[in-house]
């Protein structure tokens, strides 16, 4: 709280200042005077973690819908030579599962390869990613509670399955806050709310102060149009016009504090409206891409249709990490391959392998894959038994994959992990985790530990109790630490 | 507050040495006395760390703070088999022979200590700890948590005297009595009494949600007391109130977790609360109806046997049948247990406040609550019906429950049916009548083009009347698709319209007790737990069970029973939150031993039983509070700020000012409409606008567009009457994201109020609030400039501008003007410049503080 002095003298200030001394010096004692309000209450200024910190921010890339671990990073030769026959796993009773015990064991349709100096087994469904394997980590020994998106996508997100939980990113705005306050802390980059489990919960802050809650970026699909944040701005009406509106809110404001006592939460009103201006100046800047060369948009996968979409939302990332937002997060759907898996497999894989291979390379060229973590997730994967949707009518070229939460592959780079390292293995046919297992608890403490923030540490007081972002649970994993 | 929380960590510190005998059922005393004496400290000492609730650790999901614990063990499976030294993982563990598992893994046990372990192993692991095989009730919480005895808001209301008062201001009621004794005890002077605008405005808003109107303050002439009169009869309290309760339900118009499946009938319980509220219906019917109403009349005593619940009791029981259930999850067992789960919380939170959530996986870690007692009250919800049969596939459905109907209400029903059914024969037959035209045209074209004679040649003339049929034909068609559309909503909706039906619950056809379920897990069973209450909370034992069924008559009874000492001192203090910015207890969602104590205890207890005197009428309290002088002072005291009030009361708990809010998210919402005079008041009914082409995305399950669209008639009403989605709101509805309308997924008593980048942006740029200001400058257009700003401050702020706003608005409306001329000179939009300057003036002052906040 500040003391009473400084409200008073700020309050004499505002009153002279209302009577005359204009808005210009008003706007400057203002700014002295939020600079040093905001070290105290600010709940978005900058903190220290717990520990010192490998990563300063995430790059979340969230792949909905649960790409398939056997075709893509983990190499199951046996799988393929017991190709047709039945599926040798159990049914757990309590979980209505459909497939399992009754299909047969399918094997992928793409070939792996050795590749870096590391010798990692890739798909050559990634060839870009492949080429950069020495700088990832892969996580094979995954696994998660549930089996229907809507849950394993809240647990993915925020830890939990079925409860009102703030999302990763708002625990991690709420534990370090930002270092740009010209924009918001967590930002969710076209987050899918419909289909397949999508839904604003991921993002949402819960008990945490609204504050931390990720602010939605759309980047549209059409070719071309850049990004934006709903009511940003208003197009049918000068800028500078807007300009002199805000100022004479403010001007309004300021008469109506000195006439009262003080009040934090008119002060804060106050605040956002003055971040909001900013915003409105910074974010087009950080939307424009004109000044992205063609090589680097080319490096994104920009231009190519399939690829195209979620190029722009990479290289917006890395805009937004240049400027000091603390969690991004970019979204690629789509991956839900029930059925058709021979033809729409690819297109998914197609859609990312070069937008994450060229982030990858474009942060590293410019120093900062060493403090950003990129994640990269399914919010679980696919069973290595056929899934059949016409019940034995359709080609086996419609076949797909079904949910799996046992096994399956999460990669993370850069932010203090060991590159070129393949870390856990699924049984012999991809379905169940058995070594290295990394639970999605354990996958939040390694990612608040890399931020410098101790996850038994990092709690929030609300309906009478302590709570955490992984709950009772959570293991760094420690073997993938550099 | 200090004292207590001292108490807790110093219990705790003692439990992790001594156990106290208290948990120990009496059953095997030599086996007793070697665990106690032998293995728990052992197990404290060098387990606990990684394996109990108090560390909150389970690492591998093992704990071995409970018999259960260890029973069901970890992700390896059950730590110890009794008897079984060998099958024993623990016993393994601890020998250090398999260098996978070796614990503690901090160093090995000494011999003896590995001796012990392996001796009570052998003699069948006899553990003593609480209610064998119940649950995660671990032999340390069980001392951290608090006594009965020692929790202030499970003891009988206080019978207080209001204190003796010397100031004649303050004596007019017990309240004020209170509050003035409080504040001279801490050397406070409270604030003057509020000026009339401002109380006016305040009260408006506190008991309608909506600003006075400019006249509604012209023609007050001093009698407070009528005014309030009048608001508390006006139908817009319920509107305002409503909205409270409804906040403690999570309520919403969808169901399901991630998609908008439209929940149709769920408005019938909006307007339910709403209506309660406006009959002042009092506490206790309002608690049976919501927690019972499906059964309550056959099931109490003394009712006779038979009697059919009224419609408005069925829908009332939406309290516990709308919430943010995963209907798609695939374990419906543990699905099923979710939802008791979400419902023992809700009834926990909104009527005790109490978190009952915790005590689902052990024992409540502060407040005297059981695991038992948990499972006692789960086993009434377990015996209620909330889901019903499926939606399609994995989707799990809820129950809906057709509503009796009057004769009046039969007929005029039947009478819908039959308009609806005209309306849908005529919207057939014009779709055949398109369609014999489109076919006609197509044959038309087909001719024209000269496919049937083998001409070939198209003149001028003809590829000329060929592409105007033509586009004829494409619009046709496209009006066509969306007349199907069209067709398929009224099918959809008349399905709905053909019988009253309401979300409800209804008892199970077989009531059972349900078991602990282990760590939360509900395969994970431990014993069986008759249905009952809290334990530990009167009136103990005192509801008979005079009946079968599922126990939630009884559990209403008890719940609304005067002895309950939690149930009036909830409500009282949740009343006082919204009509003073803060409760006495704060924590107004909860009582337990982590809430905060109350302020003026006595007031709280005097107020209570007052309001149990008063028969449980909500509007007279409200009326009592309003009219005291504790509520009607002004928001500024500077004689405090003088007696250095920061330093003793910095957070006016002792209320010697008016707190200052800011508006509610509906307050600022209807507020707008109302001062631009587009406020629609229709009320009640259906919110969902499914008929809309283009609002449904047609699947199995049936799921609302996000982009939903709102038709006229309900985009202005009430944001209460607003459709309400689970996660999220409808981006025609953005507005109450943006303000803090609470996650429809999270019962809360007490909104949070953020100032966040993103409501100014909305407040500058969103097209709702330019409309609004567009329209407030439009309502006095045809006054001169300076009657006209006058009339736009009185209608905003109940007061008259200060000359040197004049100056400045003015000024901003000059410059405004001259940068339009600028912008805009030459161009079609100039001859609206005046026009768009008083709007952007409008929306200015719409979007100050001033207006924002309540004084």
């Amino acid at each position: 709280m500040m003391s009473e002095i400084q409200r008073l003298t700020r309050r004499g200030l505002l009153q002279r200042a209302a009577c005359g001394i204009g808005y210009t010096a008003l706007g400057a004692l203002l700014h002295e005077h939020s600079a040093k309000a905001s070290s105290i209450a600010n709940p978005l200024a900058a903190r220290q973690g717990h520990h010192p910190a490998r990563a300063k921010r995430v790059i979340f890339m969230f792949m909905q819908g649960g790409p398939s671990q056997v075709e893509t990073f983990d190499y199951k030769p046996r799988l393929n030579a017991d190709h047709g026959k039945p599926s040798p796993f159990e049914r757990d009773e309590k979980v209505e599962q459909p497939g399992v015990g009754t299909m047969r064991l399918f094997g992928s349709g793409w070939d792996f390869a050795q590749h870096g100096e590391s010798g990692t087994w890739v798909s050559e469904l990634f060839p870009e990613l492949a080429k950069r394997v020495d700088d990832l980590c892969i996580l094979n020994g995954m696994h998660t509670d549930n089996l229907a998106h809507a849950p394993a996508s809240l647990q993915l997100h925020t830890g939990a399955t079925n409860f009102v939980r703030p999302s990763m990113g708002s625990w991690v705005s709420y534990g370090l806050g930002t270092e740009n306050e010209s924009l918001p802390a967590y930002v969710t980059i076209s987050h899918p709310t419909g289909g397949d489990g999508g839904s604003p919960q991921q993002y949402a802050s819960a008990f945490l102060p609204a504050i931390h809650q990720g602010t939605r970026v759309d980047v549209p699909k059409e070719d071309g149009a850049s990004a934006e944040i709903r009511y940003l701005e208003d197009r049918g009406f000068p800028q500078g016009l807007q300009r002199r509106q805000v100022d004479f809110v403010r001007g309004l404001n300021e008469r109506h504090l000195a006439r009262s006592e003080n009040d934090a939460h008119m002060e804060g009103m106050i605040e956002s409206f003055e971040l909001a201006f900013r915003m409105q100046t910074e974010a087009p800047d950080l939307f424009d891409f004109s000044g992205e060369s063609r090589a680097t948009r080319e490096l994104y996968g920009i231009g190519n249709a399939t690829s195209d979409w979620f190029g722009r939302q990479c290289l917006l990332a890395r805009r937004m990490a240049e400027k000091g937002v603390r969690f991004i997060q970019v979204n690629a759907p789509g991956w839900d391959h029930h059925g058709q898996i021979e033809k729409r497999l690819p297109e998914s894989c197609v859609a990312v392998d070069r937008p994450v291979a060229g982030l990858i390379q474009d942060l590293k060229a410019r120093g900062m894959l060493e403090d950003t973590l990129i994640v990269w997730s399914g919010e679980f994967g696919r069973t290595p038994y056929e899934q059949d949707l016409s019940n034995g009518k359709a080609k086996a070229s419609n076949y797909g994959r079904g949910h799996n939460p046992y096994g399956f592959t999460t990669v993370l780079a850069g932010g203090g992990v060991k590159g070129g390292v393949v870390h856990g293995a699924t049984d012999d046919y991809g379905y169940r985790a058995v070594s290295g297992k990394v639970h999605m608890h354990d996958l939040h403490a390694t990612i608040l530990h890399l931020l410098g923030v101790d996850h038994e540490r990092l709690t929030y007081r609300h309906a009478g109790r302590d709570f955490r972002l992984t709950d009772v649970y959570g293991e760094v994993v420690k073997e993938i630490l550099v | 507050m200090g004292g207590s929380k001292q108490k807790i960590v110093v219990a705790a510190m003692t439990a992790a040495l001594v156990l106290p005998a208290a948990l120990f059922a009496a059953v095997d005393e030599e086996g007793d006395a070697f665990f106690k004496k032998e293995i728990a400290p052992l197990l404290v000492e060098r387990c606990f760390e990684c394996h109990s609730h108090r560390a909150g650790k389970a690492k591998g999901g093992l704990v071995l703070d409970s018999r259960s614990g260890w029973m069901t063990g970890g992700d390896s499976g059950a730590a110890i088999v009794p008897g079984d030294l060998e099958g024993s993982l623990l016993i393994e563990a601890v020998r250090y022979g398999n260098a996978d598992i070796e614990m503690p893994p901090d160093g090995k046990l000494t011999a003896s200590e590995i001796a012990a372990l392996e001796r009570w192993v052998e003699e069948g692991a006899h553990d003593p700890r609480r209610g064998s095989g119940a649950g995660g009730a671990a032999v340390e919480e069980g001392t951290e948590q608090m006594e009965a005895a020692d929790l202030w808001s499970f003891q009988p209301l206080l019978e207080a005297e209001p204190p003796e008062v010397e100031d004649r201001r303050w004596a007019g009621d017990a309240v004020d009595a209170f509050i003035w004794a409080g504040l001279q005890k801490a050397g406070l002077p409270p604030a003057e009494r509020a000026p009339d605008a401002t109380l006016l405005r305040r009260l408006h808003l506190a008991l309608t949600g909506l600003p006075p109107s400019a006249e509604a303050v012209a023609a007050y002439d001093g009698d407070l007391e009528t005014v309030v009169d009048e608001l508390l009869a006006s139908a817009d309290f319920g509107e305002k109130w409503g909205r409270h309760w409804l906040d403690l339900t999570a309520y919403a118009d969808t169901m399901g977790v991630g998609r908008a499946i439209p929940a149709l009938e769920a408005w019938r319980y909006r307007d339910y609360v709403i209506g309660a509220f406006n009959v002042d219906k009092p506490f206790p019917e309002f608690i049976r109806e919501q927690v019972a109403g499906d059964i309550y009349e056959a099931g109490a005593p003394g009712k006779p046997r038979g009697v059919r619940p009224t419609a408005e009791a069925i829908v009332a029981t939406g309290f516990l049948a709308i919430g943010p259930w995963e209907l798609v999850s695939g374990d419906k067992v543990q699905l099923r247990m979710d939802v008791v789960d979400k419902q023992v919380h809700r009834i926990g939170q909104a009527f005790l406040g109490m978190t009952l959530g915790c005590a689902r996986c052990h024992a409540h870690k502060f407040d005297p609550v059981s695991q038992e007692d948990y499972f006692a009250l789960a086993g009434i919800l377990k015996s209620t019906v909330t889901l019903n049969g499926r939606i399609d596939g994995v989707f799990s459905a809820l129950n809906h429950s057709v509503l009796p109907e009057t004769p009046e209400e039969l007929s005029a029903r039947a009478e819908r049916v039959r308009a609806f059914e005209e309306e849908l024969a005529e919207e057939l037959r014009l779709e055949d009548e398109k369609k014999a035209e489109t076919a006609l045209l197509a044959k038309e074209i087909a001719r024209l083009k000269g496919d049937e004679e083998g001409d070939d040649t198209v003149d001028e003339d003809e590829s000329q009347e060929i592409a105007k049929l033509e586009a004829k034909r494409v619009k046709m068609e496209a009006g066509m698709k969306r007349h199907g559309t069209r067709r398929g909503l009224l099918e959809y909706v008349e399905r709905h319209r053909t019988q009253p039906l309401a979300l409800a619950v209804m008892d199970a056809p077989e009531p059972e007790d349900s078991r602990i379920n282990i760590r939360g897990n509900a395969h994970q069973l431990g014993d069986v737990v008759p249905r009952g209450f809290l334990s530990e909370v009167a009136p103990k034992g005192k509801v008979a069970w005079t009946r079968g069924g599922s126990g939630r008559v009884q559990l209403a009874e008890w719940l609304a029973s005067a002895d309950n000492p939690l149930t009036a001192r909830v409500w009282v203090n949740r009343v006082w939150h919204h009509l003073f910015g803060a409760g006495l207890v704060r924590t107004v969602d909860n009582f337990g031993a982590r809430g905060e104590a109350p302020s003026h205890p006595e007031l709280l207890d005097y107020l209570a039983a007052e309001f149990m005197r008063d028969g449980w009428s909500t509007k007279k309290l409200i009326r009592r509070l309003v009219m005291s002088e504790a509520w009607q002072q002004d928001s500024v005291n500077h004689d405090a700020m003088v007696a250095g009030v920061r330093d003793i009361d910095p957070e006016n708990r002792l209320y010697w000012r008016s707190n200052r809010r800011r508006l509610e998210a509906e307050a600022i919402r209807d507020g707008m409409l109302f001062v631009s005079g587009q406020l629609d008041r229709k009320r009640g009914g259906p919110a969902l606008p499914v008929d809309e082409p283009g609002n449904m995305r047609t699947n199995s399950t049936g799921i609302m567009s996000d982009t939903a669209v709102f038709p006229d008639d309900l985009k202005n009403r009430r944001t209460i009457y607003l459709p309400q989605k689970r996660k999220g709101a409808f981006i025609a509805a953005d507005f109450m994201e943006a303000f803090d309308l609470p996650d429809t997924d999270q019962e809360t008593g007490k909104r949070t109020l953020t100032s966040v980048p993103t409501q100014a942006l909305y407040l500058v740029n969103a097209p709702f609030v330019q409309e609004c200001g567009r329209a407030l400058a439009v309502r006095y257009e045809a006054e001169a400039p300076a009657e006209r700003l006058r009339a736009v401050y009185r209608t905003l702020f109940s007061r008259e501008p200060e000359a040197g706003e004049v100056v400045l608005a003015m000024e901003y409306l000059a410059e405004t003007k001259a940068g339009l001329q600028r912008e805009w000179e030459g161009t079609k939009a100039a001859a609206g410049i005046e026009e768009e300057a008083w709007a952007r003036l409008c929306q200015a002052l719409l979007i100050s503080n001033e207006f924002l906040f309540r004084s």
